[in-house]
């Protein structure tokens, strides 16, 4: 089968027949976790690492008086942990978001995926798009004005969801609260609030029953001086070849 | 759980139309003070003007329940610039 982690790592490096056979044999053995439930907590060492292939789930920190960060989402095809496979013990937590689809994937499997060069430099570049997309969301939360920094952001759910093949129309399925958006962009629900109902207003989205659509991809864009550089996605001719 | 409406008096002035919902008073306005907060925040990025702020939160009754304000003053200057009167959408 084609599964989500292939389609998203083909698009990075061509896979030959023994690339692809070992990636099919890897992702096996699907398992639903509902909503709202860690997939897996800061100070624990896993042994298995564990992909997302279907739905949405994301890294968090939650501090002592109870207020959250989400730094990052995890969509279908992205690993959780690829880094504790090095690293040993989580810096973070990891849930899901909506009803998840998860794979895990012991250790030892990984180990014989980065044995594949093709693979192993996927992996690699997957591990460095992590990074970069979270560089974007230091600036995003440090630097841009409210309503810039939720559009930039929808605008990159857009580009990583279209990439999984996840958008129709243009639009996708956001499975999120109002509150979990208020703690990805650093802002009160209030304020939070008041930028989706500026965006309906300038009808540049509407966001109905976890279903979000952008009405004007380019003023979007425009709007938040979105550049998609750093998904670097699009097909990956590694300089080395 | 009780909706609040949270009014955005400044250059332009912006009524809450959908609300949030808060457990009790207290939630409400410790959210009202971050919110001002961070309008505060948004002054005087880019082309954005700074100016006189002020948010007023009503109830479902269209009852104010709670005013935050904050003004600008050149005491050099013997000149004041307060938040913009409250109420002017909401009659």
């Amino acid at each position: 089968m084609e599964n989500v982690l292939t389609r998203k790592l083909a698009t990075l490096s061509p896979f030959g027949p023994k690339d692809k056979e070992l990636l099919a044999n890897t992702v096996i053995g699907e398992r639903t976790v509902k909503a709202h439930e860690d997939i897996i907590r800061e100070g624990e060492s896993p042994d298995d690492v564990h992909l997302i292939t279907s739905g949405f789930a994301c890294r968090h920190k939650i501090l002592p008086d109870g207020s959250r960060q989400i730094f990052a989402y995890l969509l279908p095809g992205d690993f959780c942990d690829l880094h504790v496979f090095i690293l040993d013990v989580m810096d973070h937590t990891i849930s899901t978001l909506s009803p998840c689809t998860v794979v895990d994937i012991p250790r030892k499997a990984i180990l014989r995926l980065t044995e594949r060069p093709a693979i192993a430099r996927a992996l690699w570049w997957a591990t460095l798009v992590d990074e970069s997309t979270l560089r974007e969301a230091v600036v995003n939360m440090g630097r841009r004005r409210a309503e810039e920094r939720v559009a930039h952001f929808l605008c990159e759910l857009l580009a990583r969801l279209e990439n999984v093949g996840l958008v129709a129309d243009n639009t996708f399925s956001l499975p999120i609260t109002q509150a979990e958006l208020s703690d990805t962009m650093g802002l009160s629900t209030v304020h939070m609030n008041r930028v989706l109902q500026y965006f309906r207003g300038q009808k540049l989205i509407t966001f109905s029953r976890g279903r979000l659509k952008v009405l004007n991809v380019e003023a979007l864009k425009r709007f938040s001086s979105f550049n998609p550089n750093y998904l670097h996605l699009g097909r990956h001719k590694p300089k080395l070849d | 759980m009780p909706r609040f409406f949270f009014h955005v008096y400044d250059r332009a002035r912006t009524p809450d139309q959908v609300g949030t919902e808060f457990p009790n008073l207290e939630t409400m306005q410790i959210e009202a003070v971050h919110f001002t907060g961070e309008m505060l925040r948004e002054q005087g990025y880019g082309s954005s003007p700074i100016s006189p702020l002020a948010i007023e939160v009503t109830d479902e009754d269209g009852v104010t329940v709670l005013r935050v304000e904050v003004g600008l003053t050149w005491p050099s200057k013997v000149q004041t610039h307060v938040p913009p009167p409250f109420g002017k959408f909401l009659q």
